[in-house]
This record gives structure tokens, sequence and C-alpha cells, in this order.
């Protein structure tokens, strides 16, 4: 089972990359059913990662970010209706993944190795409820890269803007999961909720980054831009915390 | 007196203070990767702020200035919440009441429970880490009590314990079989008795015992070898507020989930109106 692995992550890049060319050449009808069947050969991957492991795939950064790629596709194919013409939500939400498939190249395709702590709940929270909210940012930043990048249409990309607040504040929501099942972790295993370590510092560097994108200055149309462009830039440090602890 | 009031509820001073706090943890992620620096912050997590002025061994000076701006900075943004929370009140007390409103006041006032309880941890109860005790040995602690350790049990292969944690068989280490029975006593007389499971600390009133490791018995190797229990390390930790902040935290999250199905189709606004639209408003 677990060499279905590596031709199922190459699957799995060949379809979204051809999803995304799809969409950029406006065949709406296979950029759909070439979506549908990566996402649905991503979940098969994850599936196998599960029962070859024996643990959930959200805690190695190659499983992790098919954990994101999975549920940043299914917002892709269900929420971003394809555009014609012009650079809609959809063709970002493609170049997302990409990017993210991308960043899988430099580390290996392998199961996770069982490692300590990988049983208890609190750290599969911690490790999924991250992930969630990768996904979820952007998926967001896929709406504030549109919002940006057409300034002459600001009225009536408004339920874009919107929308991208919707999914930026659901990525709060997943985060404060995340730190929350981490304070659990954090008590349960040293004994206090709190520690004083890069990673708890680069944790509360993206809380107080999310914090500001949500009180952003001023009034629109300054507000709303301050507010994209934080939008754009959380899921980039999210995902740069997450490759700096794959690397150390 | 109205300039500095709406000043100190600005949201650009929110925006500041915050720019301020994210360049401010970006330096104490320098300073904790720095090998300089790397024991100072061991120091700050094995006791509470208090023993880091004035205990035997202290975290270098910079860690402290670097704590206490931090401080400075959390009060500062305190000021800041304090008033845009009033802010909020009066206009609700005026009658533009907008549950979506409450909800952000609530989560706000919530928020700066979490952040008060967090600074009370640094400062109440205590906390003593990398107790290294043998089967018999015990430990005293404040108010009369002493720490005892009953009994090791240890089930798996003790090379295990020769290894590094990171390559440890986690089954072997999170087995039901492996636990420390401890006692808490009180002029000789026991208070409390339980076990400590690694992640699944015993604790009794407020008192913490969390196992954190096995350590290999120290003993000759040779014909006569007779294999003893390995001692453990145990963090004892009293954290007055823990409960609070356990419990606060998820009405937090609880908040924000309802005030994100409130205000989905309105995109924050709440009568189409954005909270960005009003003047000193202070939303999400």
């Amino acid at each position: 089972m677990k060499t279905f692995i590596f031709p199922g992550y190459v699957s799995i890049w060949v379809a979204y990359a051809a999803t995304l060319l799809a969409v950029c050449l406006g065949w709406n009808r296979l950029s759909r059913f070439l979506s549908v069947a990566g996402v649905a050969l991503n979940g098969c991957v994850l599936a196998v990662i599960t029962v070859v492991s024996g643990v959930a795939p959200v805690f190695e950064i190659f499983s992790g970010i098919l954990f994101v790629t999975f549920f940043l596709g299914l917002l892709g194919v269900f929420l971003a209706a394809p555009e014609r013409g012009g650079l809609g939500v959809g063709i970002w939400v493609w170049i997302e993944m990409v990017v993210l498939l991308v960043v899988t190249l430099f580390f290996p395709k392998e199961p996770p190795s069982y490692r300590l702590h990988h049983a208890d709940w609190s750290v599969v929270m911690f490790h999924g409820f991250r992930c969630l909210a990768l996904a979820s940012a952007c998926f967001a930043a896929a709406h504030f890269f549109v919002f940006r990048s057409r300034r002459g249409e600001r009225k009536t990309l408004r339920p874009v803007f919107n929308q991208g607040r919707n999914f930026l504040l659901l990525s709060a929501l997943f985060f404060l999961c995340a730190e929350y099942a981490g304070i659990l972790w954090c008590q349960n295993g040293w004994g206090d909720f709190w520690h004083w370590s890069t990673a708890f510092f680069q944790s509360t560097i993206i809380l107080l980054l999310l914090m500001a994108a949500f009180h952003p200055p001023g009034k629109p149309p300054m507000s709303n831009d301050i507010q994209a462009l934080l939008g754009m830039m959380i899921p980039m440090v999210m995902l740069t915390v997450t490759i700096v602890k794959a690397l150390s | 007196m109205k300039r500095t009031f709406e000043l100190l509820s600005s949201m650009q001073f929110t925006t500041v203070i915050l720019a301020v706090l994210v360049f401010w943890f970006a330096w104490g992620i320098l300073l904790a990767e720095s090998p300089f620096y790397e024991g100072g912050f061991k120091i700050m997590n094995s006791a509470l702020v208090p023993v880091w002025f004035s205990g035997d061994k202290q975290p270098p000076l910079l860690l402290k200035v670097w704590f206490v701006g931090l401080c400075s900075a959390m009060l500062i943004l305190a000021v800041n919440l304090v008033f845009c929370s009033w802010n909020k009140l009066i206009r609700l007390m005026k009658g533009n009441v907008l549950r979506s409103r409450m909800v952000i006041l609530v989560i706000h006032v919530v928020f700066g429970l979490v952040a008060l309880g967090h600074f009370g941890s640094f400062l109440l109860g205590y906390r003593y880490e990398n107790i290294l005790l043998r089967k018999g040995q015990s430990f005293s602690l404040p108010q009369g009590y002493t720490l005892a350790v009953r009994e090791i049990h240890f089930k798996d292969d003790m090379k295990l314990l020769n290894q590094s944690p990171n390559e440890h068989v986690p089954l072997a280490v999170l087995s039901q079989g492996n636990f420390s029975e401890v006692a808490f006593l009180r002029n000789g007389e026991t208070e409390a008795q339980g076990r400590a499971y690694f992640m699944k600390p015993f604790v009794w009133k407020d008192i913490q015992v969390t196992l954190k490791r096995f350590t290999p018995p120290k003993e000759k190797k040779g014909p006569e070898f007779v294999p003893r229990t390995p001692s453990v390390r145990l963090i004892v930790s009293r954290n007055p507020v823990k409960g609070l902040v356990l419990f606060l935290f998820p009405v937090m999250i609880a908040g924000i989930a309802l005030y994100l199905m409130m205000t989905w189709r309105s995109g924050g606004g709440g009568n189409n109106k954005a909270p960005w639209q009003e003047p000193g408003g202070h939303g999400m």
C-alpha cells in the first residue's frame, strides 16, 4: 500500500497543474472535472498515508500540506466559481495549490514515522487545526488577490472582499482552536500552558497579524486595502513557519 | 482630554501596538535561537517571574529587558482595549444595540481576561522543573507539603531509556504500564496519592505533577548486575489561574464562531454597515 503514495502524489500534481491550465484557458467543464479528480486523488493519498502510518496525516510537512491542499481543493471546487476573463478567485486558488505542492518537492515523500505524542488527541488537534487554518487563509487570500488586482471594480468586488474576510475569520477561528489544543498539550506534557520558546513566539506573531487584519486603521478604501494586504500576507507567514519548523 | 481619549481608543493606535508586538516577538525568536541566550530561556521556563529577578539563577539582563518591554507593550494594548470597549459600551447604552456588536464587546472583554490570565500565570503559584527523584525520595513544596515518589513502574525495555527523547518508541513510553505513583504529604501524613503518566499528569487541588521522562538507573555493569527501577524527572506546578484561562479561551473561540455566523452575509457590518464605516469603529 505504501507504494501507492508516490504515484498518487504525482497524479495529484498532474491533476492540479492541469486544472490550473484549464482554468487559465477558460475551459470550465474540463477544469471542473480535473479539479474534482485531483481532490478525490488527494483524499485517497491521505487515506493511504493514514492507514500506512497509523496516525492522522497532519504531522510531517508532506502529509500536512497534502491535507491543506485537500481542504483548499474542496473549497475551490465548491465555492470558487470559474469566471470568464480576468484573474478570478478560482485561478488564484489553483495557483496557491501548485505553490503548496512546490513546497512538498523539497521534503521526503513518505508517511510520517510514528513519533512521541502522535497518539494524543490534543497533539492531533493542534496540527490538524493548523492545517485547516492555513487552507482557510489561502482561500481568503485568493479573494483578496482578486480584490487588490482589479482596482477599477471595487464596488462590484465588495462580495468578493466580504467572502475573503469571512474565510480569514474562519482561519483565525481554526488557528485559535489549534492554540487551545496546544495549550492543553503543553499543560499535560510540560505542566504549564505557556513556554518561552521559538514555537510559541511564532504562533503569537501569527495571532497578532490576524488581530491586525481585523483592526485595520482608517476608513475605506484604505482600511480595506490594509485588511486585504494583511490577508494576503498571513498564509505566507503561516507557510513560512511550517517550512522553518520542518527544516529545523 | 477628548483628543487623548480618541487617540487611545483609535484603530491607528491598535495597529501601532500590534506592529510593535510583532517586532518584539520576532526579536524574541532571534534571542531564543541564539546559543548565547538559549540557557536564559531555559531558566525563564523553569521558574516564575519573581524568581527571574531575585533567585540564584537569573536569566541574562537582555532577556529581562525584553520581558519588561513585552509587558509594557501588552499594558498599552490593554489600555487601548479598555478605551475601545468603553466606547462600544457607551454606544450600546445609547440604544445603538446590534447583537453582533454586543458579541464583539464580549469577545474583546474575554480576550482581555485571557491575556490577564496568561500574565497572572507568570506571577502566581510556583513551578519546579526537572525534579529528579528515585523511588522513596521526596521533594519539599511550599505551604508545608512534600511530594514523595512511592513507586516507579516501567514495564518496557530499560534500553529505551538510553535513547534520546525523539528516538523513543512512543508506545513504550505512552504505555499504561509506565507511570509513577506519587503522594502529597503534610506533617508526615498522606493528603493525596495518585499516578502520573506521560501526558496524563496527576492533579490534586491546583497542584499538578507532570511526568516529563524516565531516566535510566546509574549502576555498575558486571556479572552480578541486577536491573533497578529507573528514576523519574518530574515537573511540579501550581497555577491558580489555569482553570480560568482554560475556561475562557473556548468561550472566546465560541464568541468568534457566533460572530462569524451572525455576520457571514453582511461581511462584518450588520445592517449592511461595516464597522470600519463608523468613526472610531472597532471590530472584525
